[in-house]
């Protein structure tokens, strides 16, 4: 039989529905569920059911997998870019400026600048989230939203953990572990955001040519 | 698969055998390639078979190309030049294990091993 073009968005959507959430993930998957149906004679829908009868679980399984390869490489990624001269860079000049704010303001000023800062990083985040989804009306890939998952994730608590941490940095000393801490956990945000446009790049030129 | 844990540890060499005899080669293509080979005795399934070449393409030693074939999308893996090196260190690999199994499981065929 040959599969038509609705049939191909019929796949898609059953697919999106029972779980597989990402675009690049699917795409594989409704070229493979359709191919298999080519070859076989019949009712579409009747034979679409006898195949996600016996193969549901083997593609969902898969799925799972793949989510996990997607997030690890998305992650050896943004390792890369946080030890290239870019990220190096970012880190160090923002070490380096912190420090030198040390001797025009407080301490506090810094904390502050440091809060902002996540706040002003946690608004190009979201900004950037609702500018593809909502705006461009584009599906979510697998590398890229991982990423996001996984880093927000560290992030949120890597912040609560400091927020204790660092309460009274003046009183114990530690302005240099501080600043340190601070200028690793920004960059990380920076360099996210850098790879995750990187990431989004190289899934448009793949399959959206 | 078929006696899956005997099979597991061979799969991505098989896929580079595959991939390195016909060049470029899509999913659903290699499990059909599979079955026919081996005349249906082995059957390589999605849940198997798509977490090995992705693992395969984030080692560096696929690449993928991305067509339009019809009304939709397909994914086409071929070989590296790292994947091509790979593929003749694990065949090789392959080879002296199944030599190794067949010496122990059947050692009258190795008369040197004999005691």
């Amino acid at each position: 039989m040959q599969v038509t073009e609705n049939q191909i968005k019929f796949i898609d959507q059953y697919l999106e529905n029972s779980g597989v959430k990402y675009l690049d993930i699917r795409y594989e998957m409704t070229d493979h569920v359709a191919t298999a149906l080519e070859e076989r004679e019949g009712d579409f829908y009747d034979e679409f059911k006898t195949y996600m009868i016996l193969h549901k679980k083997e593609l969902l399984d898969s799925n799972n997998k793949f989510s996990k390869i997607a997030r690890n490489k998305a992650i050896k990624l943004l390792f890369v870019n946080l030890l290239s001269v870019k990220g190096l860079l970012i880190a160090g000049s923002l070490f380096g400026l912190s420090f030198l704010g040390l001797n025009h303001m407080n301490f506090e000023k810094i904390v502050y600048a440091f809060y902002l800062t996540y706040f002003v990083l946690i608004l190009v985040i979201t900004g950037f989230n609702i500018y593809h989804k909502r705006i461009k009306k584009e599906k979510l890939w697998s590398g890229t939203h991982k990423l996001m998952e996984v880093v927000s994730f560290i992030i949120n608590w890597v912040m609560i953990f400091g927020i204790n941490t660092f309460k009274t940095p003046e009183e114990t000393g530690d302005n240099f572990y501080f600043i340190l801490y601070q200028c690793v956990i920004v960059s990380i945000i920076v360099m996210t955001i850098i790879t995750s446009r990187q990431l989004m790049k190289k899934y448009k030129l793949r399959y959206e040519g | 698969m078929k006696n899956s844990q005997l099979y597991k540890g061979s799969l991505t060499t098989i896929i580079m055998k595959l991939l390195e005899e016909n060049g470029r080669m899509y999913g659903y293509e290699i499990t059909q390639k599979v079955k026919s080979i081996t005349k249906g005795e082995l059957n390589i399934t999605e849940g198997a078979l798509y977490p090995a070449l992705h693992k395969l393409e984030g080692e560096g030693l696929l690449d993928v190309e991305v067509e339009k074939v019809g009304n939709r999308l397909r994914k086409y893996y071929k070989l590296t030049e790292d994947g091509q090196k790979e593929t003749v260190n694990r065949l090789a690999e392959l080879e002296e294990f199944i030599k190794n199994m067949q010496t122990l499981v059947n050692p009258k065929i190795n008369p040197d091993l004999q005691f």
